[in-house]
């Protein structure tokens, strides 16, 4: 063959696979940039969408528009259901803007971006104590977190900077980032993966954000329950023997609480229902942050999160508990003879079902949605109440402590 | 600038080939040269333009001493010449010492005195390991009149064409110049065009897709010895191989490009990597392993100090010092040195081997297939012992790989693993393997890339790919496989084939150019 039409058939392959490959990508579409369908057994599930959280959800949520968001990181994303039952009809058109991982000024961030377009009429926040936690220096130094973070990639794809105004590198961002999804091996590989993976156990991301935990499914029926509770015991175990873990700097601030303040504010501008509630977690779990000294600064969360609603809320912000002890989170743990029993509220301490997710739900909208009676899931905290609480938690634990603690 | 980007990929490369063709043709060759010097200074600034000055100042030195050193010859005026040279040694050495190695001595002069001298916490500026050396091997050149060079542009360009001024290949100053000047490779040629471009897409292809995936696999395990000391044996042994192949398939894809990207110029730059991976002995490794640095090592130290001239006894001094030398030029750190010494004692073993062969008349055993494979399997294995040591941050890091190597923190698999095993899983915990939580993903594919990269590592390299284009002359004598039916058939020729494959690698690296990463030699 001579050299030119060697040249001119690399040119040709060159481009025709270029096509074929970003093709495929959207088509498949495994980070759900594009909303292409979704086609059983060929890229239904998004096992690959798992770690991306950050590059669509963006995206996504300023397509959808949707007139109620759920905010958080993993927890929520796997506990609170946006299509289910609970929620109120006209609450709907749900999505679950959660991201693993993120921490709470992220979440902050992406909050803002979400009601930037002003479709969003509720806001349903989960915090997580774990988050507001933060090793401060012991001179008077100020905390390395500071308002507004260093803007990452995930920063640039939101409508909005750290102070509400126009980010004007989103759209050179949706670019790269759209053009990332067509043109990258990455995705290339995880559009092969997707269409690999698409069994009843494969991990998936559901249109509206929420993440089904499919995977666990899988872990608990080869590994048993008890590896999924031991793995992140000890990830808990690790975080919280770590020292000096403090809610505030020395100045008495937090970029946390800082958020808290500014998401208030920007509800009450906007007319937003803003309900925020905190996390449920496993008695492992909270025996953990005990045993590692930090119950006290955990108490402490809980005052400065009801003070700071009360102090900006106008009373129009609500905030529910549902870190409790209580008949849902104090189930012995799976044990390693259990194999695949499923443990019925959580799949592992920090992380809760769906099921338990609706309890949740139904007490925060009063809805009757689950079994009529049962035992409230948590506590609507207010600036009387959250002493008599705290207390009650205690005892009621001192209670559990004879019995199987 | 990466050779890894779509900056240097899609803007970079075509506008200066295109414009130094273009003024080549329409203001000759000096022109062309200056403009590529300007491009080759661009591409350095990019990363720092503050260190453009250094590596300048560096270069008006050496040029200076050299032009000297040249004039001092047509005198015939030895003194004037071997204090000039004596100078320029001096300077360069100082000039590296300085930014590379003055934390590495402050530290270690507090450590023995127990003073308190600050330490120098000057950044290494990018390439001056290989600029010095570059320069160095000049200057001795022309002081032994193997070479001169009375143009500044011309030298310059020696020391900074952008394809090999970064991490080499170390170039002589007359193996490049005079294919600059020659007037056929001032019009671009369609053939090497192609050819360097086919030899780029494979240097990417190694670079991003090899390199890069498999360094996923290594660089946890390698973090995480720095505080865990209970590695097990697989993890270790699977970071350990995975770093193997990351850093062939980083440093040998660099080369490649730079070798094809020169092509695209018409200049053929010398072989740095020659199926190192191969070979059957630590020799043969060497000979095959950074060709030109070894060269460089060879010429202008161990012959300098004497090489083999001398007696056994001072050849293999000699050997260890050359590789000592060799650690330390990698790296500020007693580890690299370590690494060299390491390296030193095996090629004294090896030698020593070698005669206590030819004295005892085994050469035969050469022959045998069996023994072939055991020489290629210990010297494989004393390879990815050494590179733990390169690797490592510290002492104590690599302590903890070779402790995990060496089965001293018993085995385990991932628990993931274990229980997909059925009946197999029982007998296993019989043989006192026992598992862990998490990584069982990681695990697979550590040891599918292992095992992927190891059977890649056996075809024909990128000098065999392209011998009908580009002849090196370098045979595949002393190394497993060393001919067969792979290195037949899987030869580049111009074909429907090849434009196939080669299109699919190159959309490949493209696809992959969204992770970029520096190329592992950058930081020596």
């Amino acid at each position: 063959m001579k050299i030119k039409k060697y040249s001119f058939y690399f040119l040709l392959n060159t481009i025709l696979i270029t096509v074929v490959f970003s093709l495929f990508n959207y088509i498949v579409d495994p980070y759900l940039l594009f909303e292409t369908s979704r086609f059983s057994g060929f890229n239904d599930k998004k096992p690959t969408a798992e770690n991306r959280s950050t590059l669509y959800k963006p995206y996504n949520v300023s397509t959808i528009m949707p007139k109620t968001i759920v905010v958080g990181n993993s927890r929520p994303e796997m506990g609170i259901d946006p299509t289910s039952s609970c929620w109120p009809d006209e609450n709907r058109n749900i999505y679950s803007l959660t991201f693993p991982g993120l921490g709470a000024y992220g979440q902050v961030r992406a909050l803002y971006h979400a009601v930037a377009d002003n479709s969003v009429k509720n806001i349903l926040f989960a915090v997580d104590f774990s988050d507001f936690l933060h090793k401060r220096n012991e001179k008077n130094e100020k905390n390395e977190i500071e308002w507004p973070n260093p803007e990452t990639d995930f920063y640039q794809r939101l409508f909005v900077d750290a102070d509400g105004n126009e980010n004007k590198q989103y759209q050179w961002s949706k670019v790269k980032d759209y053009a990332g999804a067509l043109f990258s091996l990455d995705t290339l590989i995880d559009s092969v993966s997707t269409t690999l993976l698409q069994t009843e156990h494969s991990v998936d991301r559901t249109t509206q954000g929420f993440n089904p935990a499919n995977n666990y499914n899988e872990i608990i029926k080869y590994e048993g329950a008890w590896v999924l509770f031991k793995q992140k015991h000890n990830e808990i175990e690790s975080r919280f023997s770590e020292k000096k873990l403090k809610l505030y700097d020395t100045d008495n601030w937090s970029v946390e609480f800082e958020g808290i303040k500014r998401v208030i504010n920007l509800a009450l501008k906007k007319n937003i229902q803003l309900i925020i509630f905190i996390n449920p977690y496993h008695y492992t779990y909270l025996e953990v942050i005990r045993s590692n000294g930090y119950w006290d600064e955990f108490e402490n969360f809980k005052r400065s999160l009801t003070g700071t609603i009360q102090k900006y809320g106008n009373g129009k912000v609500k905030l529910w508990d549902f870190s409790l002890y209580s008949s849902y989170t104090t189930l012995a743990p799976p044990s390693k003879n259990e194999g695949s029993n499923v443990p019925h509220w959580f799949w592992e301490p920090a992380h809760y079902k769906k099921i338990l997710g609706n309890y949740m739900l139904a007490d925060i909208y009063n809805s009757n949605c689950v079994k009529a009676e049962h035992e409230p899931i948590g506590v609507e905290l207010n600036s009387y109440n959250i002493e008599q609480h705290l207390l009650n938690q205690n005892k009621y634990r001192s209670t559990l402590k004879n019995k199987k603690l | 600038m990466l050779f890894n980007s779509y900056i240097f990929i899609f803007l970079f490369l075509p506008f200066t080939c295109l414009i130094y063709f273009f003024i080549a043709r329409t203001k000759g060759g000096e022109n062309a040269i200056v403009f590529l010097v300007l491009a080759s200074l661009f591409y350095y600034a990019w990363w720092d333009a503050k260190y453009l000055v250094l590596m300048l100042f560096s270069i008006f030195v050496n040029y200076y001493i050299g032009e000297a050193i040249v004039r001092g010859h047509n005198l015939n005026n030895q003194l004037k010449m071997k204090m000039l040279l004596f100078l320029g040694l001096v300077f360069n050495i100082g000039l590296l010492s300085y930014f590379k190695y003055a934390s590495f001595f402050i530290e270690n002069f507090n450590f023995v005195f127990g003073s308190n001298v600050p330490e120098n916490k000057i950044i290494l500026p990018l390439a001056i390991s290989f600029f010095t050396f570059q320069q160095i091997a000049y200057l001795i050149d022309s002081y032994k009149g193997i070479t001169k060079e009375f143009k500044f542009f011309h030298y310059l360009l020696f020391v900074t064409f952008f394809p090999q001024l970064i991490a080499g290949p170390i170039v002589h100053h007359k193996e490049m110049l005079p294919q600059f000047l020659r007037l056929e490779n001032l019009k671009p040629n369609f053939n090497n065009i192609i050819i360097g471009l086919s030899i780029f897409t494979l240097g990417l292809f190694k670079k991003v897709i090899l390199a890069d995936s498999v360094a996923q696999y290594a660089t946890p395990v390698f973090d995480n010895s720095v505080i865990n000391d209970s590695i097990t044996f697989l993890v270790a042994w699977g970071g350990a191989l995975a770093y193997t192949f990351q850093l062939y398939f980083d440093f040998s894809g660099y080369s490649d490009m730079a070798i094809g990207i020169a092509l695209m110029f018409g200049v053929t730059l010398p072989l740095n990597f020659n199926s190192p991976y191969k070979s059957l002995s630590i020799i043969e490794f060497w000979r095959r392993w950074h060709m030109t640095l070894s060269r460089f090592l060879r010429d202008y130290i161990y012959i300098t100090l004497g090489g083999n001239r001398k007696g056994v006894v001072r050849r293999y001094g000699n050997l260890l010092i050359t590789m000592l030398l060799g650690g330390l030029w990698h790296g500020a750190g007693w580890t690299f040195v370590l690494w060299g010494g390491f390296h030193g004692i095996l090629l004294i073993i090896n030698h020593s081997w070698h005669h206590f062969k030819f004295l005892m008349k085994l050469d035969f055993l050469d022959q045998s297939s069996l023994w072939r494979i055991l020489c290629w399997i210990i010297t494989f294995f004393a390879i990815v012992n050494s590179w733990v040591l390169f690797r490592a941050e510290n002492f104590t890091s690599a302590l903890n790989i070779y402790q995990g190597m060496y089965g001293l923190n018993g085995v385990a698999i991932p628990n993931a693993l274990l229980a997909r095993m059925g009946g197999v899983s029982n007998i296993i915990s019989e043989y006192g393997i026992t598992s862990y939580l998490g990584g069982g993903m990681d695990f697979v594919f550590t040891y599918l890339w292992v095992l992927f990269l190891l059977l890649i590592i056996f075809m024909p390299n990128t000098q065999q790919f392209m011998q009908n284009f580009l002849s090196y002359g370098y045979s595949q004598k002393g190394t497993l496989l060393n001919s067969g039916i792979l290195s037949d058939i899987i030869i580049f020729r111009y074909g429907m084939l090849w434009a196939f494959i080669l299109s699919i690698l190159l959309v490949f690296s493209i696809f992959g150019l969204t992770r970029v990463s520096e190329f592992l030699y950058f930081q020596f």
